[in-house]
This record gives structure tokens, sequence and C-alpha cells, in this order.
């Protein structure tokens, strides 16, 4: 033993075994999937992430939503864009942001105003997720009512005006803004895969075939699961943000014409689409506009959207009519005509 | 002959700066899946491994010992105490088996065993740290991932270890 | 220095190894099907229960600054109390069902029962 032919063989069988471990370390690389957790946007948010770049696309998720929410969306952090516009009642929009502004605006009129930005100043007074929950007196929601809308807003493409007395809230979009930018910044990474939650909306991003729950309404698992291709998913739902006073309950999503907590005979509504912010606009939306309007709304976008009412029953636009299983026999699909 | 007893000192001063360097380089790799952040292939293993077989028992453990230092000062606390749990539990196994079971082990089993060694090491002082038992899940991938290491570090290290030969004569 | 680079006793401890990872992922598995619980604190597991096995009632109390009560029993488990203001995580209720979660914002605490098919949940 240890003379030169045997231990040449013995060599090479060393080296074969070693590019055999070099070739699975690498093979376990290009898979590598990395997730971590983190809180933003006022809620809890989950990244997971497949790729050669695995660690530093999740880390890009959490620095592109932890960016948006304290400087560009947030209505309570000073160095936010909003709490500029908020104060001053105008703001320069910089240019990589102006879609999301566009879109904006447009959901508000096509949704007949069921979309609205401008109720900061009436969730204000409902106080809800603060220590000051409470139902406001009829007066002083009209008065803020009557400072609020959307249509008082001017966005000339470089700069936002809005009126004294309202106040911008991004609750009901900054989530979808924040996946349409990351799913932007993934564009140019090496990212096999991805699952981006930011409190319930989702990005899907890369191929293959992804699974989404849809939370059981006021629960804790899922009722259904949505079979889907990259995209973006948002749920607006009565049961995330709530109070309850004298045996009635008061949600956080605002019916912009009332400035009550919208009443559509709806307990949750999902919505899927390409871009992040119309599934997250229009998940609010069609929940203040209730299920026929809803249905309308989400055509015009071509969008397509889950539909939980009051009684269990659940209704699905036809794009997606194939790809919604229902697990949980408390509810049911509502037959079509 | 005076220039022997110098040469210990400056050699193992040589060896741990290597030793850090290599560790330096691998903490830039990637997390990978199944396994615990920060598990990484161990390749100052073979400085190591020099050390134990061919210096000696307090060079080792001076360089075990400088290698988790660093990292300490580089990476906190946490990172200290998974570096020197199963950096201490790897040299300690690797010198016995260098310096007793040479004939009966090949580097390559010398060397999964050192990097066995050293994920234990650190599974169990994780353990101690979080107070529960729940780290041990990762086991099975780290024993495989172990595995894989060892075999790759023996084989860089039978690779080069004319070089470290070489460079060790320098001194004498 | 003396030695070689690979010897016959080299294939059999990576033999062994193999065969002992394996048995350890074999008694890991904990069968198909079982519901594994588990609490995280900070993204830091610290906590793994078995809901199909599990006999007597568990507390946990994690190391967080405010004051939460997670129970396991029954087969369940759940947020018993939490001395944050919402208290989502108790309101959550009791989760049984794979890839059930329940979260607790302010103490960075997720309890979530594996096995859950779901690439994501939407609400």
């Amino acid at each position: 033993m240890g003379i030169n032919a045997p231990r040449s063989k013995k060599l090479l069988i060393a080296l074969l075994v070693a590019v055999l471990a070099a070739a699975g370390i690498f093979l376990i690389l290009t898979q590598k999937e990395y997730s971590l957790d983190f809180m933003a946007m006022d809620t809890y948010d989950s990244v997971k992430v497949s790729g050669l770049e695995a660690k530093a696309a999740a880390e890009k998720a959490r620095e592109i939503t932890e960016n948006l929410d304290v400087n560009v969306l947030s209505r309570h952090s000073e160095k936010s864009l909003i709490y500029a516009l908020n104060r001053d009642g105008k703001a320069k929009i910089p240019t990589e942001y102006s879609q999301y502004f566009n879109t904006m605006t447009g959901a508000f009129y096509e949704s007949g105003g069921a979309f609205d930005f401008t109720l900061g100043k009436i969730s204000d007074l409902w106080g809800i997720g603060t220590d000051n929950e409470r139902v406001p007196e009829e007066d002083e929601i009209k008065a803020a009512l009557d400072k609020a809308g959307a249509d008082k807003a001017v966005f000339d493409g470089g700069t936002f005006t809005v009126p004294e007395g309202l106040s911008v809230d991004m609750g009901a979009a900054g989530k979808g803004i924040a996946l349409d930018e990351i799913r932007k910044a993934y564009g140019s990474m090496l990212v096999r895969r991805a699952v981006v939650s930011l409190g319930g909306s989702i990005l899907l991003y890369g191929k293959g075939d992804f699974t989404v729950g849809i939370q059981t309404p006021g629960g804790s698992g899922y009722m259904a699961v949505l079979n889907l291709k990259q995209c973006c998913v948002s749920t607006s739902g009565s049961y995330e943000r709530y109070f309850e006073k004298d045996g009635v309950r008061y949600h956080h999503i605002l019916d912009p014409e009332t400035g009550y907590p919208a009443d559509s005979g709806l307990v949750s509504v999902t919505v899927v689409s390409d871009s992040g912010t119309l599934s997250d606009i229009l998940s609010t939306a069609c929940f203040v506009l209730g299920l026929e309007n809803g249905k309308a709304l989400c055509e015009k976008f071509g969008c397509e959207a889950v539909f939980i009412d009051i009684e269990n029953t659940v209704h699905v636009t036809d794009g997606i009519k194939d790809k919604l299983e229902i697990t949980d026999d408390t509810y049911r699909i509502e037959e079509s005509r | 002959m005076k220039k022997d007893r110098n040469f210990r000192p400056a050699l193992c001063a040589l060896l741990c700066a290597q030793a850090i360097a290599l560790n330096f380089i691998e903490s830039l790799l990637p997390e990978m899946p199944f396994l615990p952040p920060g598990a990484k292939p161990g390749f100052s293993n073979i400085i190591t491994m020099f050390a134990a077989g061919t210096l000696g028992l307090p060079e080792t453990l001076i360089i075990t010992v400088t290698k988790s230092l660093f990292t300490f000062a580089t990476r906190g606390f946490t990172a200290f105490v998974m570096s020197i749990s199963g950096g201490l539990l790897s040299c300690l196994a690797g010198y016995f088996m260098l310096r007793h079971a040479r004939e009966k082990i090949g580097y390559m089993g010398i060397s999964v065993i050192c990097a066995l060694c050293h994920n234990l090491g650190q599974l169990c002082a994780s353990a101690a740290m979080t107070g529960s038992s729940a780290t041990f899940y990762y086991a099975p991938f780290l024993v495989i991932f172990g595995v894989i290491t060892g075999v790759l570090t023996g084989v860089i290290f039978a690779a080069v270890l004319p070089a470290l030969e070489k460079q060790k004569n320098i001194f004498k | 220095m003396k030695g070689k680079v690979i010897r016959k006793s080299d294939f059999l401890i990576v033999g062994i190894a193999v065969i002992a990872a394996l048995c350890l992922l074999y008694f890991q598995r904990a069968g198909d099907g079982h519901r594994i619980a588990r609490v995280t604190v900070n993204s830091l597991l610290v906590e793994e229960i078995d809901l199909d096995t599990q006999t007597e009632k568990t507390v946990i109390k994690p190391d967080t600054e405010y004051d939460v009560v997670i129970v396991a029993e029954n087969g369940e488990i759940y947020f018993e109390s939490s001395s944050c203001r919402d208290k989502i995580c108790v309101k959550t209720g009791h989760l049984s069902k794979k890839g059930d979660t329940a979260v607790c914002l302010p103490a960075k605490t997720v309890v979530s029962i594996s096995g859950g098919e779901v690439d994501a949940l939407t609400y």
C-alpha cells in the first residue's frame, strides 16, 4: 500500500467524491431557500425566497417595505411623504411612484368613490387599533366627511395637492404598492421563486404553481385554497381589525359615503391581480361595494375575486372558478345561474 | 538548531491568520435550506488538522481559540459560542485521531469526524442557549452536510498538505 | 506528515454517519400526518410540540417583553393570555388544523401548526 499505482487510484476516487460533493453543494445552493419575517406597515410580514440570491432578495423585500413605510406612505412617520403631504397640503411625488397615485385616483373614480384614500381623519375618529377606540358622534363624522373626498385631491403628474381638513391614508393600498416594488426589484435579481406576505397581501413570484389559502373569516386556518400562477392576492375582511361595543362590532373598513364601517353583506373579499396595488385597492373597494357592484368593478379592471358573504356563501368570478377549492364545508359555493 | 525553538510560535501565528482568513471567506457563503443559519463547510479545519498532526495540542488549541475570538470580535457573542463549542470538540477529536489513529483512518474519515463533532458541539451549545431541544430538529441534515463537507475538506487537506509542509519548513 | 488520504475505515465512517442521519430523520418524521405546533420568538424556534402525541397540558411562557402564555392541551394550542394591547393573538382562538397560525405582533411570537400545504395565507 502506498506505492504509486494504488495511491493515484485512491486519489482519483477521492477527487471523484470531492467533485460529487461540490456538485451536491452547488445544487443545494441553487435550490436554496431563505425565509425571514419582520414587522412593517403595522402588520406581520414574511418572505420566502428560492434562488442563488435568496438571502439578498429576502432582505431586499424587507428593505423596500420598511423604506416605503417609514419614508413614503405612512401617515404617522414624520419622515414620510404622506405625512408631509397631510401637513403642508401639497407634496412633490417622485416619478417612480406616480403610477401608483394615478392608479389610486383612477380607482376612486371607477369605483364610484368606494375606494377613497382621503379618509384619514374619519379613521382617526374611530381610533381602531389605538387606545382611543370609540363610536364617534354623528355630527363629528359628518363634519369630517364633508372635508374628505378623493375628488378634492389634485394630482397633476408631479405634485399632489389636498385641501385642509382631510388626511390621506394609504392603508388600503400601501401593502400592494410594496408588493409591486418588490416584484420590480426581483426582476433583476437571481430569484427563482418567491412568496411575500405583507399582512396577508401576497406576492407570488416565479415559474410554477402556487397555492394560497384564504383565511377562515374570524378563524385561524384556511377555508379554501386558490391554485395560482404568479400574481398578487389581497384580502379585505371585517374580522381583521375591529372593536366591539354594546354587542355591535365596528370594523376598520369605512364606507366613504357614510363614514361608518361598510355594511354590504360581505365578510371578506379576496382579489387576484397581476398588480399588487390593484389587488389591495380593489379588495377594499369591493368590500364596500358589495357583491354585484364589486364583481362589476373587478371585471372593469380585469381582476378576479372571491366574495364571502355573511351567510358563509362563497361567490367567485368566472376567471378563477376552477382554481378555487373549498376545504371547509361550513362554506358553500354559490351556484351560478 | 536555535531557529528550531522560535519556529513554533511564528508558524502558529501564521496558521492562526490563515484559519481566520478561511473563516472569513466562509462567512460570505449564503444560507442553506434545512440547515440552521450559520452552518458553514468548515474549511479552517484544514489548518486545525495540520496543526494537530504536526505541531501539537497547545498550538491546535491556540488556533481554535483564536479563530473563535475573531468570530467574537466580528460577529458577536452568539456566533462566538457557536464557534468555540464546535471548534473545541472538533479539534480535540481531530487531535486524538491524528495522534493515535492515523494508521487506521485516512484524512477523509478524520475530516468527516471533525465536521460531525463541530456540528454536535454547536447543537448542544444552541440547545443550552435557547433552553430547548428544538434545534436538534436540524440534526439529520447537519450530519449529511457534515459528511459532504468533511469529505470535501479532507480532500482539500490532502491536496494542500505538501504546500503546508513547505510553509512549515520555511520557518525551520 | 504521515498518513493516507483515504482508507477502508473512512468508508465505514461515512456509511455509519449516513445511516445515523437517516435514522434520525425517520424518528423525527413523527409519522405521517402528525400536527407539529411550533412556537417562534423573533424567528427563532423556541418550542415544538407534537399535538397528536402529547398527553398532558403544556404551558409555554416565551421570553418576551409581554407576558405571553401559550397553552397546548387536548391536541390544540392557543394563546391563553398576553399583556399586549390588542390581544389579537388571544382572539384568534384555538389552533387545531395544519397551517393554523396565531401571531402576537408586539411580542414577535408566532405559533403555527406545520404541515399546512399552502404557500401563503391571505387575510
